[in-house]
């Protein structure tokens, strides 16, 4: 394939992308929903490629685009900050030990309970060895 | 003085891509986590947009389709999700379980500590949902009744300084399972975290992945609730 072949491919698999996002729009729109419609989009191309309407061919080179660009898209809101740096200047610290403590015992948690969680289920497989091939996920590596 | 004149139309979008692709240049170059691109793109741009005494209204308006891809993008995350399809079927219980207790936990904290430092119950509330992915968040906040444009700062911050802190934090809590590293990175840092992930491995991004989304489906459903009552209840 030529690169600009590739590039119009890329374009219309991206559109194609935006069209379901859009759809999901109105799908929350209508049903009046407080979910963001890029969210139930992603619900209904999961459906339609799990029902095999959709392949996964004809959509994933504009996906693994705009997944590989994913920070340039949070950019123009990140740069909003600029508007409300002088109101929250004399709050920085508060805000960032908030943000900073927050952030810490929100991960501690999650991986701290999906760790036990894991560990717990490597335990009770090694007692029934015939089932520990279910815990391997497709790309394997070497243990630690 | 050059510097007083209008800016042509797009030319904040041209020198957002260029920012963003020199960034990514710098980062491929020298890997490390204060070199992300979304913070030197917003240092960069931000420093910018002073310097021209231009206002962010004029810097959103150009650039709003830019912003307005996250919402195919969002859609676009179905597909690691189908390829992993195996791996999420196997992973559910685990990954539901401890994004509940992340949400949870980041709910609660950001309006505990809010209320902790003095912030104020409004900004307790522009905090509630920073845990979650910018468009989810954004739409979580308008529910709530918060200003969605402080909470997609407040998202931005916690990604960025969790895609920094989160790998030495794993390390120091010696988190070995890579649903444990993944799930950390999705629900912890959102967007920015599950693309830090990836680096970390393709398995922690793999459920870094599905935690982000996974989380975003949570806490557009927990957030409301939870952080209205925590502004009313808590001390």
């Amino acid at each position: 394939m030529r690169p600009w072949q590739r590039l119009l491919l890329t374009a219309g698999e991206v559109t194609a992308l935006w069209i379901i996002a859009w759809v999901g729009e109105a799908l929350v729109r209508w049903a009046h929903w407080p979910v963001p419609g890029g969210l139930v989009g992603a619900g209904l191309l999961f459906l339609l490629l799990q029902s095999g309407i959709l392949r996964l061919a004809w959509i994933e080179q504009g996906a693994d685009w705009l997944l590989q660009e994913l920070l340039l898209f949070y950019v123009p809101a990140s740069v909003g900050i600029v508007q409300y740096i002088h109101s929250l200047w004399p709050r920085a610290g508060a805000l960032l030990a908030t943000i900073g403590l927050s952030i810490a015992g929100v991960m501690a948690i999650t991986g701290g309970v999906a760790e036990v969680w894991s560990v717990l289920q490597r335990r009770s497989q090694t007692a029934q060895p015939h089932r520990a091939a279910t815990t391997q996920v497709s790309a394997r590596r070497p243990a630690p | 003085m050059t510097l007083h004149l209008p800016s042509p139309p797009g030319s904040w979008l041209i020198a957002t891509l260029g920012v963003y692709a020199a960034a990514r240049w710098l980062y491929r170059r020298w890997p490390v986590a204060w070199l992300s691109p979304v913070l030197v793109c917003t240092v960069v741009l931000g420093v910018l947009l002073c310097l021209r005494h231009q206002s962010y209204s004029v810097y959103a308006q150009q650039t709003q389709w830019l912003g307005n891809l996250l919402q195919p993008a969002m859609t676009a995350f179905a597909i690691p999700l189908y390829r992993q399809r195996k791996a999420l079927v196997r992973a559910a219980p685990v990954l539901l379980v401890s994004l509940l207790a992340g949400t949870c936990t980041a709910v609660l904290t950001s309006v505990g500590l809010a209320k902790v430092f003095h912030l104020g119950n409004s900004l307790a509330l522009d905090l509630a949902p920073r845990s979650v992915t910018t468009p989810v968040a954004m739409s979580i906040a308008q529910h709530l009744g918060a200003n969605p444009v402080l909470t997609a700062a407040f998202v931005t911050l916690t990604g960025l300084g969790g895609s920094v802190f989160g790998p030495w934090w794993m390390r120091r809590l010696h988190l070995r399972s890579p649903v444990a590293r993944g799930s950390l990175m999705g629900m912890g840092a959102h967007g920015i975290g599950t693309a830090r992930a990836f680096e970390l491995g393709h398995e922690e991004g793999t459920y870094a992945s599905l935690a982000m989304i996974l989380a975003a489906a949570i806490g557009v459903l927990l957030t409301p609730p939870l952080a209205h009552w925590a502004a009313s209840r808590l001390p």
